[in-house]
């Protein structure tokens, strides 16, 4: 960037930033807000682990071995 | 045949053992590719949040000017070249194009920042899947050898790259797709904050305006060239840095700042007509002269004079102000002279006239005004004398150099009856003819000349005012043709011009404008203010036609006009 610019271009691009990276840390604690309210957060973590191995389970046993039955 | 049976036997034993390796094989792989699909699983929700967090970060840094992809950031230069802003400025100077100033942040830079963040996303994935690339194809290997040496390296350069993708692609991709929205929602909210803000601007930058234009119409402000009498609302501004030599043509709120700007040299200055003429030196915008510092933002009432060589117009001028000069002092006022010029003027008149003087005949040279300031109760009225040669108003090619005669509201002509063979007659009988030099040459010719030509050129004449003023008042009113003119008012010395035969020059000046007011002038003695005969009332009714702010007599003068 150019030296010499109007002082609103740095106070701009500074409120800018600060609106930017204040919104995204109200939407982080929006969201452990939500995540720590009635386990919602335990929950969804859980299920997505289990999603996770039920799907790597399906896949596994998908074709069983000779001995499997 | 026991043999064959034999054979036939082992061969059907070693097809179910093959089966049975392939089906444990086979299995072993779906079970590796669980934990494959595991690992991709893992790798897409932690790549996307990284691409997430990265997209929270990008912007930032790229406002911050640590990106690393080519940033556009708009100059003045650009400005001028047009690249910044679209369309062309607005206001009477619009032909000067956009000054050389930096443009606000919303919505020009503003949309060059987003094209940047934009851009650095861009690079920064290129960079990712460049390194991903060279992860895939890491060499072409090696270019000698023997075909199965050669055939076994690409199978082993496959085999490398395969193993990468799987390991980096789904990683890659959910980094790429999570990046952009994340970008995405930047964006967004950039254009909806940014929209909002160019909103509110719109409405700061039309009230400015708005206050701008409002205040200058109520002080019937206006630019009149004392030059080249071009009139205008927008003068052009010089940066006040003295270093700087860059002319601003469009000191308005607009896309080069609401309240203020920052010229090309980094100076600020003020973005209002109003501000600008209290710091900065104008310009006119058609000959680019430098004017008068104020010029622009306060009423400029330039003094038109017609009359014949040796009519008295000099002589009406420098009595007419001097006297003025005394009734704004008399009332806590001033008059001085906006250039040293007018300042010599000032002085020299006030000399003429205490002296009682005889008046050097005004030298044939191209016309120009001398501004002056009268100030009285904090408000300001810019007079502009413009004293020209009689030689000007000789025919309609000399007449059409007077510009200023086009713009004028209100117009004097100064008659000199003493010249006017209806009176000549009796003045020579006088014995004062050889001390005083007489109106040269036809003075309604005069007249026509400065006149015809403004109807000629299509100027709405008769919707302004004419003031008809009879010089050298102290002589003519001792002959005897002049015992019957009563300096009353206007319409008595209408009346008298009317039964002394000069009832055609008079039913020709009341066809032409709108309005006439007759005055009865004498320059020489020393008169009363209040005596009709005082030249300062001419100029009285050129402030009131004017409608200036400034208000000398209260109640206003009973000189009775006659409307046309």
């Amino acid at each position: 960037m150019d030296t010499g610019k109007p002082l609103t271009y740095t106070v701009y691009r500074g409120v800018w930033s600060i609106f930017h990276i204040a919104l995204v840390g109200l939407l982080v604690v929006i969201g452990m807000v939500w995540y720590n309210t009635d386990h919602t957060g335990d929950r969804l973590v859980t299920e997505w682990w289990y999603t996770l191995w039920n799907v790597q389970y399906a896949i596994a046993n998908a074709i069983p071995f000779p001995w499997g039955n | 045949m026991g043999e064959l049976l034999l054979w036939l036997l082992l061969i059907a034993i070693g097809l179910i053992i093959v089966f049975y390796i392939v089906w444990i094989i086979v299995a072993l792989l779906v079970r590796a590719f669980s934990i494959v699909v595991l690992y991709w699983l893992i790798s897409v929700t932690l790549g996307a949040v990284a691409g997430v967090v990265k997209g929270v970060v990008l912007p930032v840094r790229v406002l911050l000017g640590r990106g690393n992809a080519a940033f556009t950031q708009l100059t003045p230069d650009d400005v001028v070249k047009g690249k910044a802003i679209t369309g062309k400025p607005m206001g009477p100077n619009r032909a000067y194009g956009w000054d050389r100033a930096w443009p606000t942040y919303l919505p020009y830079q503003a949309r060059e920042d987003a094209r940047g963040v934009i851009a650095e996303g861009k690079l920064h994935l290129s960079s990712v899947w460049a390194w991903m690339g060279s992860r895939i194809r890491p060499g072409s290997g090696a270019s000698t050898g023997k075909a199965a040496a050669k055939a076994a390296s690409a199978t082993a350069r496959f085999l490398v790259g395969a193993w990468w993708v799987a390991l980096l692609g789904p990683l890659a991709v959910a980094y790429s797709i999570a990046l952009w929205v994340s970008i995405g929602a930047w964006l967004v909210f950039m254009v909806a904050i940014g929209l909002l803000t160019v909103l509110v601007q719109k409405f700061i930058l039309g009230a400015t305006k708005l206050a701008d234009v409002i205040f200058r119409r109520r002080a019937r402000a206006s630019l009149k060239c004392p030059h080249c009498f071009g009139e205008s609302t927008l003068p052009g501004y010089h940066c006040p840095n003295p270093d700087c030599t860059i002319i601003h043509w469009t000191v308005l709120p607009g896309p080069l700042g609401l309240l203020s700007r920052k010229c090309d040299c980094g100076q600020m200055m003020p973005n209002t007509v109003v501000s600008a003429s209290r710091a900065l030196a104008p310009v006119c915008p058609f000959c680019r002269v430098d004017l008068s510092a104020g010029s622009g933002a306060r009423q400029t009432i330039q003094i038109p004079v017609i009359g014949s060589i040796g009519a008295g117009k000099t002589r009406l001028l420098d009595a007419a102000v001097t006297e003025l000069a005394g009734r704004l002092a008399d009332r806590g006022g001033r008059i001085s002279g906006l250039t040293d010029k007018a300042s010599d003027r000032l002085d020299a008149a006030r000399l003429l006239v205490e002296t009682h003087a005889d008046t050097v005949k005004t030298p044939d040279a191209k016309a120009e005004g001398l501004p002056i300031l009268i100030e009285l109760n904090q408000r300001v009225v810019e007079l502009q004398i413009m004293d020209v040669a009689g030689e000007a108003f000789a025919t309609w090619e000399t007449t059409s150099n007077l510009r200023y005669l086009d713009i004028a509201d209100a117009t004097i002509f100064v008659l000199d009856l003493l010249a006017m063979p209806e009176v000549n007659e009796q003045f020579r009988r006088s014995g004062q003819a050889d001390s005083l030099l007489l109106a040269v040459g036809d003075q309604e010719e005069t007249y026509a000349a400065a006149i015809d030509r403004l109807r000629a050129d299509q100027i709405p004449i008769k919707k302004r005012d004419l003031a008809v003023v009879l010089s050298k008042a102290d002589i003519l009113t001792r002959l005897p043709i002049a015992k019957s003119l009563e300096v009353l008012d206007s319409s008595h010395i209408r009346e008298w011009l009317f039964a002394n035969g000069f009832d055609l020059l008079v039913s020709r000046f009341e066809k032409d404008f709108r309005s006439v007011t007759y005055f009865l002038t004498d320059s020489m003695s020393e008169r009363e203010t209040s005596d009709p005969m005082n030249p300062w009332w001419t100029l009285e009714w050129v402030l009131r036609v004017c409608k200036t702010p400034v208000v000398l007599v209260t109640p206003e003068p009973e000189l009775e006009t006659t409307k046309a």
